[in-house]
């Protein structure tokens, strides 16, 4: 009579968990800043029905497990290029810092805009800073 | 032929798929909290749910304190521990197009409470639910009514009535009693015998309110007294009075004007069980003066205070306090001094507040004429000792009033007393209580809603409580209708 084995093979390597663990990383920790920001502009809208530091915890934890899972050495990145749609990313992602820290600094006048200012300025300069990296 | 380099193979050719799954299974998960946050706040899937925990937390709310007992009422020794109320109300203002809103509350109330939920608008329109908890004893506790309210026993099941109650009194470990007035569980054949039961006669005039405690035998058959109209003042006017047992009414009589006759009342009690009782005589005005009490009983003791009549008439009476507050009716001349525990005190010595401050207790007064009041915080007894409550008292070290009923008492408690008002069940610490308002059968669609949550009784129950745990409001209409959010919400607290 034949055998019949089941077995449940797992299916990522160790640098796909990794990339797994990384991912969950970014998003909780995304999520948690999002709702943190729609928190701070309408108290009450998120935190009344729902507790964003749960996001935090997982944050902190994939973080941990991301970092101390084993190295893999990954493959080395082609050097990276943006289009079109890179750059609209960057003028979003810096408009979008420049608003959101004049919003929350608003209250101490005219000071607010030099430090929005400066935020923006900080968020062209890391994509300065990812794209002409010589390392890579 | 299937080998394991094919299910390699295969492994690493699905490998992607199966990376791109679980990225976007943990990816949906903040994009479930976003929607149920949107729904929580916008109610597009038709539900808006708004969960109470705290009171100090309501979304858009005025906060009250106190937290979340509501009801924790005095006992009958004077002992109030919180502020109370009968009621807490929540107003909602709802837009148009919700359909239903649940209430449902989590409480824990005394064994005795009825909790009602209600609806109201600005209109007429109502609608109520009342709820009464499931027993609190459980299947272990079997109930047994005594003249004096309900007993409540844990493993003794040869105790059928009171008399195996009071033999079996000293095996018990710990016993209860949900009301501070523990004279009224005595059961009354205990005193059945006693030598000091006498034919009471309180001779004077009494112009003011008399409320007396008093011990009543089987023996006592009626209570005599007599209501005379002094006519001072043109007019009508009227006698009541109650008999009542731990804080209820066993009788009352209401005797009208006799045009300034004497009037003999004789209010019969035939079939009068012993024990501890209040008589309360309460005129309408100053004009209606009672006289000749009688009864046969003991240990009375006089509540508050009296009011004298006009008669010229020597009154003695004790108190254990070190203080009472005289008043003279008319004027001051017309009684000047008492003789105070063998010592003569002029009141015009101490007209300023009529409060005479001894040391020590007073112990006896002898006021020589009427038209006098006379009050104590102690009261007023007719004989220096009380040996009928004496002898209670010794009987009852083992007893421990509670002011309110808990879990954690019944479980070390095997006997529990009720002295209070009885009701048919008793409460269960915990429950969830919910009803469902139609807001169309409310008719005021748009408009505020005082939603409430009452316990009849609890201010003035003996040992009652209210404590809410959570309370759940959950607005419903169709689903993916464009409606607003509810535009306020908040909670308050009333007396």
């Amino acid at each position: 009579m034949k055998k019949v084995t089941f077995s449940v093979q797992w299916p990522f390597t160790g640098a796909e968990v990794r990339e797994i663990l990384s991912f969950a990383f970014h998003v909780s920790l995304v999520s948690f800043l999002s709702f943190s920001l729609v928190e701070s502009v309408h108290p009450g809208v998120v935190t009344h029905f729902f507790n964003t530091n749960v996001f935090l915890w997982f944050a902190i934890g994939l973080g941990m497990l991301s970092y101390l899972w084993p190295m893999v050495v990954p493959e080395a990145r082609s050097r990276l290029k943006l289009g079109w749609q890179g750059y609209a990313w960057v003028v979003l992602l810096t408009l979008g810092t420049t608003a959101l820290v004049w919003y929350k600094l608003a209250p101490i006048g005219w000071v607010a805009f030099v430090i929005a200012a400066l935020g923006g300025l900080l968020v062209i300069g890391l994509y300065f800073f990812v794209t002409f990296d010589k390392d890579k | 032929m299937y080998t394991v380099a094919m299910r390699v193979t295969f492994l690493q050719q699905h490998s992607s798929m199966y990376l791109r799954a679980v990225k976007v299974l943990i990816g949906s998960i903040p994009v479930v909290c976003l929607l149920y946050i949107l729904n929580q706040n916008a109610a597009f899937f038709g539900t808006h749910r708004i969960t109470v925990h705290s009171f100090s937390q309501l979304p858009k709310s005025v906060t009250f304190a106190g937290g979340a007992d509501v009801g924790v009422v005095a006992t009958p020794n004077g002992s109030v521990t919180r502020p109370y109320t009968d009621q807490v109300k929540f107003a909602v203002t709802l837009p148009r197009g919700f359909e239903t809103m649940t209430m449902a509350a989590e409480v824990d109330a005394d064994p005795f409470a009825t909790l009602t939920l209600s609806a109201r608008t600005s209109a007429v329109a109502s609608q109520s639910a009342s709820f009464r908890l499931p027993t609190a004893f459980g299947s272990s506790w079997r109930s047994t009514t005594l003249d004096g309210g309900r007993l409540f026993i844990q493993g003794h099941e040869n105790i059928q009535n009171a008399d195996a109650f009071w033999s079996a009194f000293k095996t018990f470990r710990k016993v209860y009693t949900l009301s501070g007035d523990l004279a009224s569980a005595i059961p009354s054949n205990l005193y059945a015998a006693s030598a000091d039961l006498r034919d009471v006669h309180l001779a004077s005039d009494y112009r003011g309110p008399l409320i007396m405690n008093v011990f009543l035998s089987n023996e006592t058959k009626s209570i005599q007294f007599s209501k005379r109209d002094l006519d001072y003042t043109p007019g009508p006017d009227t006698l009541h009075f109650s008999l009542e047992r731990a804080g209820n009414v066993i009788l009352t009589r209401n005797i009208e004007d006799g045009s300034g006759q004497r009037q003999l009342i004789e209010v019969s009690l035939p079939e009068l069980q012993g024990g501890f009782y209040t008589l309360r005589f309460t005129p309408n005005n100053e004009d209606s003066l009672l006289s000749d009490v009688r009864f046969r009983g003991a240990d009375v003791h006089i509540q508050q205070g009296v009011f004298l009549g006009p008669a010229p008439q020597a009154v003695t009476l004790y108190t254990t306090c070190s203080t009472f507050i005289a008043a003279a009716a008319h004027d001051l001349g017309l009684q000047s001094s008492f003789t105070v525990n063998g010592r003569k005190v002029d009141l015009k010595a101490v007209k300023q507040e009529n409060t005479v401050r001894f040391t020590g207790p007073i112990g006896t007064i002898v006021i020589p004429r009427g038209d006098v009041s006379l009050s104590s915080p102690c009261g007023f007894q007719l004989k220096p000792e009380h040996p009928i409550r004496q002898a209670f008292t010794a009987l009852t070290k083992r007893i421990t009033p509670l002011p309110a009923f808990t879990s954690g008492a019944l479980k070390k408690a095997e006997v529990v007393f009720d002295t209070a008002k009885p009701v048919e069940q008793k409460g269960k610490s915990g429950y969830v209580i919910e009803e469902t308002f139609d807001l169309h059968t409310l008719s005021a669609k748009g408009k505020t809603f005082t939603f409430a949550l009452e316990s009849p009784g609890l201010t003035t129950r003996p040992g009652a409580y209210l404590h809410i745990t959570r309370v759940t409001f959950t607005a419903r209409r169709p689903a993916f209708s464009l409606s607003d959010v509810p535009k306020a919400f908040k909670a308050i607290f009333t007396r």
